[in-house]
């Protein structure tokens, strides 16, 4: 006799397996009851904050990219700035990468960009003319990034330019742009900080759960074992479970975050968030496969890790 | 082919197990036969259960080897261990039977674990429910079976494997001895198909009427081993 035999092969043993191993999952978890809704009502939260967040990163990020290529900033010299120095700025301006297109002014251009300006009233339009033409010589800087505005501030300041030039949009636009550069940062942590601690409470409530759901059948667990049960067959129906919790609490966050943009587009209409609201809601739904696909993830590693790191403790299926 | 047939199927060699520096076996040998009922006794606490546990590999030996049909399973790798435990049939004192499955479902659920198709377990079944005589029982629920009946499941279910081994730990421990009586018959009549059957008991009667072979263990030592042997003859 060889009471030893290895492997079990064919294919039909196997599915036959599989179909038991998710039966068994599937019965386990709604047999759990409001441990499973517990376990996936806490996930949902975790999930939900890292939907949220990564719809306002994903928001903010887009804002910022419309706002890099709306917003220049113009150095205006003074009329007894020379050529060569408003060249030389160019120059020095260019030697940075980041920085796509520095395009001179001269005092014609920027007559005619005034004369097309609708804004300005007649009477004021027809004082200037190419002969006393009042308008200073400029640089516009399109900046790539937000940050080359630090070197712009920075090389205006110096001394050899900085008696020649009239005004810089510099000033303005800082104070904008500090502004959206705080707030992305702050969205940023707040939301990988929430993120991060509903994450780490999803695992140790998934852990919790299986640990317990593993108390619960550690008669049907030793029953298993005692007959020759493969450690799979033992094993396989938790992480079945963990992934169950993961399922439901995508589906609960997924329809929450559905609900929150229908909600808060009600809410918003005449506050003043309604059109922050507005440029969020076409993100959240051009990215709504991204959006499905990143949390199914995150849910799926969370149910199944920490159903795994659980079993791995509690279970001692060998010696 | 002689040779095969004459090594034992359950050897132990100078097996030691110790809980805390509490020596439960000490330098244990025993050799069964294919084929032999050995009938294992002593008081409580003597080393009966743990000379089983290390038999299934519930526990390891801290020294000494458990060949089972010549194979160290102290060596075994846990992948393995599966298939050493569906060649072994054990029963329990405490029948160990799930609450909330038929007796039915308590057996197939044996098979069903060890992935053996559903036509399998159809034929199976009705086949050890019969040999246990509980055919007619198969809907009940454990809360509902007597205590022999309950013990009677758990030998089906350890028989469903055919298993070349049977282990039975204190199976009377908690039934009348007319139901005792009962559980002794069938391992009896499993003996006889060629299973070699290892009992661990100390119900006194039992043993007299079976005069069988009879190793006594006492404070983790064997300190007797006879053939034909009775209880008080320890």
């Amino acid at each position: 006799m060889s009471p030893i035999r290895g492997r079990e092969g064919i294919t039909a043993v196997n599915m036959t397996k599989l179909r038991r191993i998710i039966k068994t999952g599937f019965s386990n978890f709604f047999r759990n009851g409001w441990l499973s809704v517990t376990a996936s009502l806490i996930m949902s939260l975790a999930l939900l904050s890292v939907g949220v967040f990564l719809i306002l990163a994903l928001s903010t990020n887009k804002i910022i990219h419309e706002l890099k290529d709306k917003v220049d900033i113009v150095v205006n010299f003074k009329d007894s700035a020379s050529e060569s120095l408003i060249f030389q700025l160019k120059s020095d301006l260019m030697v940075r990468p980041e920085i796509k297109l520095v395009k001179y002014i001269s005092k014609e251009d920027a007559l005619k960009e005034f004369k097309a300006r609708e804004s300005v009233k007649r009477e004021v339009r027809d004082i200037v003319t190419p002969e006393d033409n009042p308008l200073p010589r400029g640089l516009q800087i399109q900046s790539v990034d937000l940050e080359q505005y630090d070197y712009v501030a920075e090389l205006i300041k110096r001394p050899t330019y900085a008696p020649y030039i009239d005004s810089s949009s510099y000033d303005d636009n800082k104070t904008l742009i500090d502004n959206i550069n705080q707030s992305v940062r702050f969205i940023e942590r707040v939301g990988i900080g929430l993120s991060a601690l509903f994450i780490l409470i999803a695992i140790l409530v998934v852990f919790n759960t299986v640990r317990l759901a593993v108390t619960f059948r550690s008669k049907e667990i030793e029953i298993m074992r005692l007959v020759g049960a493969s450690e799979t067959f033992v094993k396989a129906p938790f992480l079945i479970e963990g992934f169950l919790y993961g399922f439901f609490a995508l589906i609960v966050s997924q329809g929450l975050i559905i609900a929150g943009t229908q909600l808060s587009q009600k809410i918003s209409t005449g506050t003043v968030f309604e059109k922050f609201i507005e440029r969020i809601i076409p993100v959240y739904y051009s990215n709504f496969i991204f959006v499905l696909v990143v949390l199914a993830v995150v849910g799926t590693v969370i149910g199944v890790g920490a159903s795994y790191l659980s079993l791995k403790r509690h279970v001692k299926t060998n010696l | 082919m002689d040779d095969k047939k004459r090594a034992p199927i359950i050897s132990v060699e100078g097996a030691v197990k110790k809980y805390d520096k509490n020596k439960v076996l000490d330098e244990v040998d025993l050799k069964v036969m294919p084929g032999e009922f050995v009938i294992l006794v002593g008081p409580s606490g003597a080393g009966k259960s743990t000379l089983i546990r290390l038999l299934i590999r519930e526990e390891k030996p801290d020294a000494g080897v458990v060949r089972i049909a010549g194979r160290d399973i102290t060596r075994l790798r846990p992948v393995e261990l599966p298939f050493l435990r569906r060649n072994i049939g054990i029963v329990f004192q405490d029948y160990k039977l799930l609450p909330n499955k038929t007796v039915w479902e308590n057996i197939a659920f044996a098979l069903e674990v060890c992935d053996l198709p559903d036509a399998e377990i159809l034929r199976r079944v009705p086949k050890v429910l019969q040999a246990v005589n509980l055919t007619g029982r198969e809907e009940a629920y454990p809360s509902h079976l007597s205590g022999g009946e309950a013990q009677r499941v758990c030998i089906a279910r350890a028989l469903v494997h055919s298993p070349k081994i049977f282990l039975a730990d204190e199976p009377t421990g908690n039934l009348d001895p007319q139901a005792s009586r009962e559980i002794a018959d069938i391992l009896e009549k499993i003996n006889c198909q060629g299973t070699t059957i290892l009992l661990a008991t100390h119900d006194k009667e039992l043993v007299d009427q079976m005069r069988k072979r009879v190793v006594t263990i006492k404070k983790g030592k064997i300190v007797s081993d006879q053939r034909q042997g009775r209880y008080n003859s320890c």
